[in-house]
């Protein structure tokens, strides 16, 4: 659906030196996947976004969706947006400012009140539905940009930060909602800070550093991989047995930790539990997403 | 692409226009009521339409007042709208969805025009009605070709610039003191043509004049200035569709 060619942005300062933001970015999104991209601050990100969303144009590569150029893909099929900053107009009403995106979104007028009503549900933000926006607080205000990005049904869903000022609570939630939108035909970009969320809700995420892709990690396929990982032990009685069937298994505190393929652990635990060891829970030391953004990302 | 979504948003654009159209209104009333007030305090204003002095000089503030206020509104009713969407981002919003932002601006654009001759047209109407007469077609048609002139100056300065209004003053400002320097032959030959070739905004302000005060006017100002408003206008149009809508 989404195919991105080698693009590049470059920005000019106001003295004329150039800025590369986003640079030799080659990748491919098909309909049904979720695909993340995870980078640090300055990373080219919200760059490669506006360019999706036609924005902004690049300067080298082909990039095009569904066919067409991002920005006639936008204007002939919209896209479900989701940016990381509630950029309203703060002096819009909560509900209004639904109906008019809504309006703004093609739902026709029979249908609108419908749509609005689905959304503030979804998000829970009927208390809050007859406030000004500048009222709302900042969790609130992202509920209510996830509500505007819900109003119709888009096969291109691009959420920028989408749990940015959410609480925990909604933090998860927001996971359930985009549960709920994957779609056989329909692709969701997400573009994150948080690994954790990434690795949830992604099938694949592309690091992004300096303005290049670094590396893309399957999610899905590199959970429980053959590859050695590190793991976090956390062990109720007689840990003393597990350090010695675990290789190179060192005490952290109250965790026992080792470097081991998923086979090696396995076994390591099997005979432990053997001998008496109680385990309490085992789980990776860091995600395998977290992994490879370490080893991908520059730290400046 | 279909205009269905743009029209069902023709609402809320009008309400936004019209909230924007009720600042130079203010300065209308306030610029031109504040001498009418002062001069017709302690007067019989139920006599005004026997008294010729009385009329006359309501007239004449008016007159005085409107040409300013006239541009001095189109000023404020077009500037920072194309630009502030970008600034503040809305158009993140606007165009993820199924529009066409030339066509998101152009339906502004021509909205906010009617609406704005509406409003503007209210405050002539009533001094026709109530006080006495003046020229209510002569003043929407200057109302109209202000906006139209500056309008295409706005979009065009918003399409190019991210301070649309700071791009429009200082045009404005510079354009019309060469015009003004041209018409009383204080500029060098050399600089003529270019005085000639800026934008008419002179031609407009003593067009808008002569509308106002009902007098004759030439029709190739008329076109001149028209033509040049809805060139810039189109203009910047397509510097829109051509460049990049954040930056």
């Amino acid at each position: 659906m989404i195919v991105l060619n080698n693009v590049g942005k470059t920005y000019r300062t106001i003295f004329g030196s150039p800025v590369r933001a986003v640079s030799d970015v080659t990748l491919e999104v098909t309909r049904g996947e979720v695909v993340g991209i995870a980078g640090p601050n300055g990373a080219g990100k919200s760059t490669l976004i506006a360019m999706l969303l036609g924005l902004l144009t690049p300067d080298a590569g082909e990039m095009s969706i569904d066919g067409l150029s991002p920005r006639g893909f936008a204007e002939r099929s919209g896209v479900a947006y989701l940016p990381e900053l509630m950029t309203f107009p703060l002096e819009w009403r909560t509900d209004d400012a639904l109906l008019r995106l809504a309006a703004l979104s093609g739902v026709p007028a029979a249908e609108r009140r419908a749509a609005v009503e689905r959304v503030i549900e979804a998000v829970g933000i009927d208390e809050h539905r007859k406030k000004k926006l500048k009222a709302l607080s900042k969790g609130n205000l992202q509920r209510v940009g996830l509500a505007q990005a819900l109003l119709a049904e888009r096969d291109l869903v691009i959420f920028d930060e989408p749990t940015h000022g959410l609480d925990p609570v909604w933090t998860a939630r927001f996971r359930d909602i985009v549960a709920g939108l994957r779609r056989p035909e329909r692709a969701i970009i997400i573009a994150s800070h948080n690994l954790d969320e990434l690795e949830r809700l992604c099938d694949r995420v592309a690091i992004i550093d300096r303005g290049h892709i670094q590396r893309i990690v399957s999610v899905r396929e590199s959970a429980g991989q053959g590859t050695a990982r590190r793991w976090r032990i956390r062990v109720a009685q007689v840990p003393d047995a597990l350090i010695e069937h675990l290789p190179g298994a060192t005490m952290n505190g109250p965790d026992v930790e080792c470097t081991a393929d998923v086979a090696a652990l396995n076994a390591g635990l099997a005979a432990a539990i053997a001998q008496g060891t109680l385990i309490v829970a085992v789980a990776p030391a860091e995600s395998s997403l977290e992994e490879a953004f370490r080893s991908a990302v520059t730290l400046r | 692409m279909t205009l269905r979504p743009l029209l069902a948003y023709l609402p809320w654009q009008a309400r936004e226009m019209a909230v924007r159209g009720l600042a130079p209104l203010a300065i209308l009333l306030v610029v031109g009521g504040i001498p009418t007030y002062a001069f017709l305090n302690g007067q019989d204003v139920v006599d005004l339409a026997n008294n010729s002095t009385q009329a006359d000089t309501v007239k004449a503030i008016y007159q005085s007042v409107a040409s300013l206020a006239i541009t001095l509104g189109a000023f404020l009713f077009m500037s920072s709208s194309v630009a502030l969407d970008r600034d503040k981002q809305h158009v993140r919003f606007f165009f993820s969805r199924q529009v066409n932002p030339v066509n998101y601006y152009l339906q502004r654009f021509v909205v906010g025009m009617l609406l704005f001759l509406a409003l503007f047209g209210i405050v002539p109407g009533a001094i026709e009605l109530f006080m006495t007469d003046v020229n209510v077609l002569g003043s929407i048609g200057a109302f109209a070709i202000s906006l139209v002139l500056i309008g295409g100056l706005t979009v065009l300065a918003a399409a190019l610039t991210n301070r649309d209004g700071l791009a429009l003053i200082l045009s404005f400002v510079i354009i019309r003191t060469l015009q003004q320097l041209s018409t009383q032959d204080l500029l060098p030959d050399w600089m003529e043509p270019v005085a000639r070739g800026l934008p008419p905004i002179e031609t407009m302000a003593q067009l808008s004049k002569a509308l106002v005060e009902g007098n004759t006017f030439q029709t190739t100002d008329l076109i001149h200035v028209v033509g040049y408003g809805l060139g810039l206008l189109v203009a910047g149009l397509i510097v829109m569709r051509r460049s990049a809508l954040v930056r």
